[in-house]
């Protein structure tokens, strides 16, 4: 079962060991801007095909509105959605050239504030990014390497729900609980999925839902939440997984694990790994869903804008059964 | 074909009137639908859209968002998004990203943007274009206002925008890399193309065509008139093709869909004006069809499972997108 993120000991001694040891750099050759969606193929793209056999279609992106997660930190703010044209200016006659009576809103919004893919550029390690690329790539005109357009056809897959939180009995995880790679393990044999190459895997801590129920996003966005242990950045290096994605903010289990660093399994699985990260994702349909019919596996997709140089994207994933 | 002003196909407000009838489906799926013609695709749909990846490959048909993009401001104050950095490497390395409280600076990027809904590859909403104060079911158009859309929002087609997707490659069809602006698709082409394909259209299909115009302008290194301007595209006359085809969706190449100038001096966009709000037809524009198109030409396959969700941006009246076509 998952464990307090105090009960281990780790240092950033730890962090450099964990940082060699799941480094990919050079796995695809040197120009490689998409890192472990490559284990993503033909075949892996077939069976995932095969996994609509109920023919549900259930989204997993969160709305997009002011009442979303954000609070202000790290200069994220919630979508500003604002009309350019109306109805009411319709009807009131003000659409007369051209004649045609329409409506057309536009939209001001962090690329991370809501449900999103991380870039392989948007963490560093040691100045430095996925492949090696040096950090400064990423400057005020955005990213040169790594950016999210690179990855405009590589998410499409096999998606697993690992429903962490019910498998462990309980709606929502506590903030600070630390899941790991026994866990992962433990819960996808009590699910009845297997683990496969190249797999997006999806987690769900109920910490959104939580949130949702209260009525209070409170710390949702950067604070204390229920997350992946540090140790777990090795289990999706070892499995060879294409995406890890759940339902919190930033993954990984606040308080960190590790207290010098903020986000120290960011620092491994992004820059070292090359680990495409799925955040602030919607799994109460589909939780209920896979609880109701004991299948976890389905065609995932979650297409990106394909914004250059961006280094991140609001995304409204797709899970079909 | 033919060219826009072709006396045969021309047209007045009364005409455009009479197709308004005609092709109304309000209350077909009942009083309170929202979703309008994605209401035939169902799970049979679906099921049988993902029987359609065979060889396990994926076309982006979205166009990267940045400030190359087609925007010239000719219709609507519509201009390229504009992508802004919060934080960067440069940063980073300069030491600019102190945590209060850690021994260890972050070291990352993010970004923001600011975009039109509809200044690229997207998808319109049911709530987007009006007829005569209306909108699709009968909604009342004055329910979009600048709070946004109360009926018909985009966020309403979350989980919608997936089946079975059918590639019309009119000007490969007709022998040329594009049409010329101002030529008008008639219905009898659609067919006649999709016959040639050895590809059947069935109920629920999201169709999408290509005219070559984005592929001219990205070959030029000049948008031009893209947006808003001089477009080959549907005829009016094909209405009644796409009420009676029973599709879900209808997505091109082009800004607007339908042939510009249009076939018709009393109103503009005549064709936007029966199909989104009378026959509750999800559109799709803007679409790059260069990839997937090289790809059906060559494997003689125009069929494939088709995923585009929209973002859903809670009332919002048109999404960016990034469709996937898998095959």
């Amino acid at each position: 079962m998952p464990r307090r993120f105090d009960e281990v000991n780790l240092t950033m001694a730890d962090l450099e060991v964990m940082a060699e040891k799941c480094r990919n750099w050079g796995k695809w050759g040197p120009d490689d801007e998409i890192g472990t969606l490559n284990y993503i193929g033909p075949e892996e793209l077939k069976r995932a095909g095969t996994l609509v056999r109920q023919g549900k279609s259930i989204s997993l992106g969160l709305d997009f509105n002011q009442n979303g997660p954000q609070t202000g930190k790290f200069k994220r703010f919630n979508p500003v959605h604002s009309m350019l044209a109306t109805g009411t200016d319709a009807c009131a006659g003000k659409h007369t050239n051209p004649n045609i009576q329409y409506a057309d809103d536009m939209v001001t919004m962090p690329l991370q504030c809501g449900t999103q893919w991380d870039a392989l550029a948007h963490i560093f390690n040691d100045g430095k990014m996925w492949n090696g690329y040096d950090a400064s790539l990423v400057d005020a005109n955005g990213a040169k390497k790594n950016g999210i357009e690179k990855i405009k056809s590589k998410t499409v897959g096999r998606g697993v729900l690992l429903d962490i939180a019910r498998w462990a009995g309980v709606d929502s995880l506590d903030d600070g609980t630390a899941i790991t790679c026994d866990d992962l393990d433990a819960c996808a044999q009590a699910q009845g999925v297997d683990i496969l190459r190249g797999d997006i895997i999806v987690v769900r801590t109920g910490h959104m839902e939580r949130c949702l129920a209260n009525k209070d996003w409170a710390g949702y966005s950067g604070g204390d939440s229920p997350g992946m242990a540090f140790e777990t950045a090795e289990w999706a290096f070892n499995r060879e997984i294409a995406a890890v994605c759940t339902d919190t903010w930033g993954c990984e289990v606040r308080p960190n694990e590790i207290a010098e660093a903020f986000q120290p399994w960011h620092w491994i699985v992004i820059p070292k790994m090359g680990l495409t990260l799925g955040e602030i994702f919607y799994l109460t349909d589909i939780g209920e869903d896979c609880a109701n019919d004991k299948v976890y596996e389905f065609l995932s997709c979650a297409p990106q804008l394909p914004l250059t140089g961006a280094v991140g994207s609001p995304i409204n994933p797709i899970a079909l059964k | 074909m033919h060219r826009h002003d072709d006396p045969k196909y021309r047209f007045d407000y009364d005409k455009i009137m009479e197709m308004t009838e005609v092709c109304k489906q309000w209350g077909k799926w009942g009083p309170d639908d929202e979703w309008g013609t994605q209401n035939y695709v169902g799970p049979e749909e679906r099921k049988h859209a993902a029987s359609l990846v065979k060889k396990g490959a994926v076309f982006a048909l979205g166009l990267n968002f940045d400030d190359q993009g087609p925007q010239r401001g000719l219709f609507g104050g519509r201009w390229n998004p504009i992508h802004t950095m919060l934080a960067t490497g440069t940063d980073a390395v300069a030491g600019k990203q102190t945590v209060p409280g850690k021994k260890y600076p972050n070291q990352y990027a993010d970004d923001a943007i600011s975009l039109p809904l509809q200044c690229g590859t997207q998808w319109d909403a049911l709530g987007h274009v009006f007829n005569q104060g209306k909108m699709w079911n009968g909604y009342d158009a004055t329910l979009v206002s600048s709070r946004g859309a109360e009926k018909n929002a985009i966020h309403k087609m979350r989980d919608k925008m997936v089946g079975r997707g059918v590639l019309l490659d009119i000007a490969r069809w007709a022998g040329v890399d594009s049409l010329d602006d101002g030529t008008a698709i008639d219905a009898e082409d659609l067919d006649a193309c999709a016959k040639a394909q050895g590809v059947e259209i069935r109920r629920g299909d999201f169709v999408i065509y290509r005219t070559g115009h984005m592929e001219r302008c990205l070959r030029n290194g000049e948008w031009g008139g893209y947006a808003g301007g001089d477009a080959p595209g549907v005829s009016f006359h094909t209405v009644e093709w796409m009420k009676d085809m029973e599709i879900a969706a209808i997505c091109a190449d082009t800004w607007g869909c339908e042939v510009i100038p249009n076939e018709t001096d009393a109103v503009f966009q005549p064709w936007h004006w029966i199909v989104i709000p009378m026959i509750g037809i999800t559109m799709g524009e803007i679409f790059y069809l260069k990839d997937l198109a090289n790809d059906c030409a060559e494997d003689k396959v125009y069929e494939f499972m088709f995923v585009a969700p929209p973002l859903p941006v809670t009332r919002g009246v048109g999404s960016p997108i990034n469709p996937q076509a898998i095959k």
